[in-house]
């Protein structure tokens, strides 16, 4: 019949054509651990607000921090929200918004764990009152890995 | 027909005068005049001093509350340190401190009264910033002609506990109109030009007695400024010295250095590093020079210590050209404090 030889060849097209649609899976991308790991400097400190990166006097040349396996050490010390070595966390892996150190025989000091990559390189701004120091006057010091 | 009646008023002169004067108050919407401030020159902290203001107060078409305002150091804490009263023919009341969601009826809304007088007076005849404006207001509101009122203050000084000399000033002004320009319509008597509002100044208040040493001086133009100045030894702190305050030696030196000594909680005293380059203030700008220190390093403080104050002078690389307090050579004194 007409019909027929029409209907059946229509009906195997719309299978197919069906058929071949795939569904597909978006699988969530998994966001990346933040790995701190390494050794990092101060490329920026300002103290109440004022730059004093290149103030005479100051130099953050000698001065780093080294993250590794949940701790730090601070090497040439200069002012800062810990005045000796100790142990870190982060408050989440792949979405931190806080750091806490723990310098060795001393009180927890937390503070907010800001991560911006700037110019493609990531930088940790931290914001403190020195340890110790008068609580008063607020420090951010922008780290940046050097290796 | 002539008329008879010649009447001569007897000191038709004096009755003319007379009528403009009463023409003038009446004219007079509000104003406000301080005739005088009675304060003491000196003090010692933590005392309460008596402050007694006379104002000469009028409110002839509004109804509207006084408000008096005075400049003090932050770490004086004047919302808590100052009380007020106020004796008049018209009444006799408190006053309170002035809400700080209240807006200053001048400002158009946008500040309240402490803002709104530190944007029009800053700090006054002071020099370091650390100042707030206190501002009180009366517990009623008037309506009243030309009314002297006495206002009597206690305030107890250096809440912070340190010495101080700073010039304090006031403000007299009424809720009705706020810091509203002068519009000419308010008689003068010179020197006194007064109308919605008026500003004194007083001079410098001595506040001594702290066993920290050092001053905080408001009043003086400063010669050298720490800053911050609220630090301890391991804060970075930074020693700045202007070369054209007050005639000294080393105006036009190339470089000057920082000679200080420093003593701790127990008596210790700590010498500044031997190397001149440590200590060496380069120029930031004509005549102004500057150098930041970790006092811990540049003293050699051991951790167990902590520094109680920091003596220093301004010297040539020689040593010999020494500038220190008010340009003598006596040394200034920084205070190592956290209040």
């Amino acid at each position: 019949m007409k019909f027929t030889k029409f209907f059946i060849p229509c009906i195997l097209l719309i299978v197919m054509v069906w058929a071949s649609c795939k569904v597909e899976r978006v699988n969530p991308v998994n966001e990346s651990v933040k790995d701190i790991s390494g050794t990092w400097k101060v490329i920026k400190a300002t103290r109440n607000g004022t730059d004093i990166t290149a103030y005479n006097g100051v130099d953050f040349s000698q001065f780093n921090i080294v993250f590794k396996s949940g701790t730090y050490t601070l090497n040439n010390r200069l002012p800062f929200l810990a005045d000796t070595s100790g142990t870190y966390t982060l408050n989440d892996p792949q979405y931190p918004m806080q750091i806490t150190f723990t310098p060795t025989g001393e009180p927890v000091i937390k503070t907010d764990f800001v991560y911006p990559i700037v110019t493609g390189v990531r930088n940790i701004d931290l914001t403190f009152s020195a340890n110790p120091g008068c609580n008063s006057n607020i420090y951010i010091y922008t780290l940046q890995k050097v290796n | 027909m002539k008329s008879n009646l010649h009447i001569k008023i007897k000191g038709s002169f004096l009755w003319k005068i007379c009528a403009v004067i009463v023409l003038v108050v009446v004219l007079t919407c509000c104003s406000t005049d301080i005739l005088s401030v009675d304060q003491p020159t000196t003090a010692t902290v933590g005392q309460t001093i008596p402050i007694t203001m006379k104002v000469l107060y009028t409110n002839t078409n509004v109804t509207a509350n006084m408000v008096v305002a005075v400049l003090l150091p932050v770490g004086w804490n004047g919302a808590k340190n100052l009380t007020m009263t106020y004796t008049s023919p018209i009444g006799n009341g408190t006053f309170s401190v002035m809400p700080g969601t209240t807006t200053e009826p001048a400002s158009g809304g946008l500040y309240n009264w402490p803002t709104a007088l530190m944007k029009k007076f800053g700090i006054v005849n002071n020099y370091i910033k650390d100042m707030e404006w206190v501002v009180f207001v009366s517990d009623k509101a008037y309506t009243n002609p030309t009314t002297t009122v006495t206002v009597n203050m206690k305030l107890t000084v250096a809440a912070d506990g340190g010495n101080a000399n700073v010039a304090l000033a006031y403000v007299v002004a009424e809720t009705n109109d706020g810091l509203k320009a002068n519009d000419g319509n308010i008689e003068t008597s010179p020197p006194d030009t007064y109308e919605f509002y008026e500003l004194y100044s007083t001079p410098c208040l001595d506040v001594s007695g702290s066993a920290s040493g050092s001053i905080e001086d408001f009043c003086d133009a400063p010669l050298t400024t720490v800053d911050p100045f609220k630090a301890l030894t391991d804060d970075f702190v930074t020693v700045n010295f202007d070369a054209t305050i007050l005639k000294n030696n080393l105006l036009g030196a190339a470089n000057v250095y920082l000679k200080a000594t420093a003593v701790d909680e127990a008596g210790n005293i700590y010498n500044g590093p031997v190397t001149p380059a440590k200590s060496l203030m380069t120029q930031v700008s004509s005549n102004k020079y500057q150098v930041t220190i970790w006092p811990r390093s540049y003293f050699n403080v051991p951790k167990a210590h902590t520094l109680s104050i920091m003596k220093y002078v301004i010297t040539d690389v020689t040593g010999n050209t020494v500038v220190g307090a008010n340009a003598t050579t006596e040394p200034i004194i920084y205070g190592f404090t956290c209040k």
